[in-house]
């Protein structure tokens, strides 16, 4: 074998060819000769070419399905190249997507006049815990929403006024419209852009907000505050917070790991376990209780994807050496509880 | 279908292109075979073919031609799957002892070679009548002819029949050839060289 991909690519097509007979006579030529290079490259064909090998590969190979990763990466290529088509998201099975979308009428006074009354429809979607969802809006921009999360817009979102309230998590993919910013307001912070990609978490259960960005340029600023103020850059993430005098800590961060919630994956690096707790609790949408603050020491990597939170919880167990405890609730309404503890 | 077909395809340096679709579809289970080699999980797998292709297109990149094309996700797919093992406490966990043969070249080399040739032998497999592929895949399975022909439901010189048309196929005699060249070309050089 020579050390190069292009090698490897030819050699292995050529004897592929040769193992169902359909090679050519310069193939032919070029695998013997390969052949007898070598007495390991005598033993690789063998290898591949015994039964064992080939059902197993056929067998392999046979369990995936082309159709629909064709159609996955279709998709994901419409997606990207912003064609207005709201897409549906391939999660795991075993996680309902479900999106809400509430218009409410709010009369604010009696001031204003009927053709107003259009720009005071308000648009909501949420997700509930467990959920995850993806909006497109009116100025073809892109919204990811994470479990727990509401994004309001008035009426009269446009490509001029654009500006959206969150409550949660939200992946934003902002289409560029000079002239025009786009604005996220949460928990009293609002966040400016021209068009970029960035992801805000502002839970109001927190009382701060987490802004981290993938690309282009976003202005954090606060309503309340015209010295606040600070303009980030890529790859950076920014944790205000209303308690501390809203100062600002600005880290670097993986954008991608990130925001892989919004590809109904959550990757886990070298996470403390509050976080990970946290994330979970939302994710799966169950009850977690922890019975020794020392179980808060431990940090977990790991990636979720289609995997139940019963399979989640046992790896949490091995890698980060606690107990997790699952106790099934088959009351319907109630969620899931998961006690864990030191071992 | 056409139409969006028509859309998109891999230009190459000398001016020939094809279909991204085709590209897809004639690569997609190789690589993910490929890349399950590493990551030992079929979703994971998937995911990383995705984004591969993803990165791929986005990156709007020229090659020279289909190799180097198939040669750039070999090695963009080895590099994603080691970085997911590298980075996931619990992979780790289960690919300690084997990381440091996942990370050689030869693993790599060996690994395309295989698939590629795999792809190939798929394809063919797939392109025989329905009863012979499923007597086929019974025998490499090991099953007997008679084994075959009850769970088939045919009779026993059916299957031999099927048998020997399927296995036209296969170059099955290839076992006893190599093993033959081997004894030979040693003593043929030992004569010389001495």
């Amino acid at each position: 074998m020579k050390n190069n991909p292009h090698e490897s690519i030819l050699l292995g097509q050529f004897i592929g060819k040769y193992l169902t007979n359909t090679e050519s006579a310069k193939e032919k030529e070029a695998v013997d000769k390969w052949m007898n290079e070598r007495s390991e490259h005598k033993e690789l064909l063998n290898s591949i070419n015994s039964n064992k090998k080939l059902i197993q590969e056929y067998e392999l190979m046979d369990s995936f399905n082309e159709k629909m990763a064709l159609e996955r990466f279709k998709e994901k290529l419409l997606l990207k190249s912003k064609i207005k088509a709201l897409v549906r998201w391939r999660v795991a099975a075993s996680i309902f997507v479900l999106v809400g979308v509430i218009g409410i009428l709010y009369f604010l006074s009696n001031n204003y006049s009927k053709t107003n009354v259009k720009s005071n429809l308000y648009t909501s979607v949420f997700t509930e815990n467990g959920q995850r969802s993806v909006v497109v809006l009116p100025d073809s921009s892109i919204v990811w929403l994470n479990s727990g999360t509401t994004l309001s817009y008035l009426g009269d979102f446009s490509n001029q006024n654009r500006k959206v309230v969150l409550n949660g998590q939200a992946f934003f993919q902002v289409s560029h419209k000079r002239d025009h910013p786009f604005l996220v307001e949460a928990n009293g912070f609002v966040v400016t852009v021209m068009g970029t990609k960035f992801d805000v978490s502002a839970y109001s259960e927190v009382n701060e907000i987490a802004v981290v960005l993938e690309s282009g340029k976003v202005k954090l600023t606060h309503q309340d505050s015209d010295s606040f103020s600070y303009t980030m850059k890529p790859g950076e993430k920014a944790i205000a917070s209303l308690a501390d005098n809203r100062e600002i800590e600005i880290s670097r961060v993986d954008a991608g790991v990130y925001s892989s919630w919004k590809e109904g994956k959550l990757i886990f690096r070298n996470s403390p376990m509050k976080d990970v707790i946290e994330k979970l609790r939302k994710w799966y949408n169950v009850n977690i209780e922890i019975t020794d603050p020392e179980v808060y020491n431990s940090i977990f990597s790991g990636t979720v994807k289609n995997e139940s939170y019963e399979e989640i919880f046992r790896l949490i167990g091995i890698a980060c050496k606690v107990d997790c405890e699952i106790v099934h609730n088959y009351n319907k309404e109630a969620k899931p509880q998961i006690i864990i503890s030191k071992r | 279908m056409i139409t969006e077909k028509r859309g998109k395809k891999i230009k190459f340096n000398d001016g020939s292109e094809i279909y991204l679709e085709d590209f897809f579809n004639s690569n997609y289970l190789r690589f993910n075979s490929f890349a399950y080699n590493y990551l030992s999980d079929k979703n994971e797998s998937e995911d990383v073919v995705q984004d591969a292709f993803i990165s791929f297109w986005e990156q709007k990149k020229t090659f020279s031609n289909l190799i180097s094309v198939k040669a750039y996700f070999y090695t963009s797919i080895r590099n994603m799957c080691l970085n997911r093992i590298k980075h996931d406490l619990v992979k780790q966990k289960y690919f300690q002892e084997s990381q440091q043969k996942m990370e050689s070249t030869e693993f790599f080399l060996e690994g395309i070679l295989r698939k590629e040739a795999n792809g190939i032998i798929f394809n063919e497999i797939n392109k025989l009548p329905q009863m012979e592929k499923k007597v086929l895949l019974l025998s490499l399975k090991e099953y007997s002819n008679e084994q075959i022909s009850n769970e088939l439901d045919i009779k026993i010189n059916t299957v031999k029949t099927h048998k020997s048309r399927a296995y036209q196929v296969l170059r099955k005699r290839l076992g006893n050839i190599i093993f033959m060249m081997l004894t030979l070309n040693k003593s043929f050089f030992n004569r010389i060289t001495n």
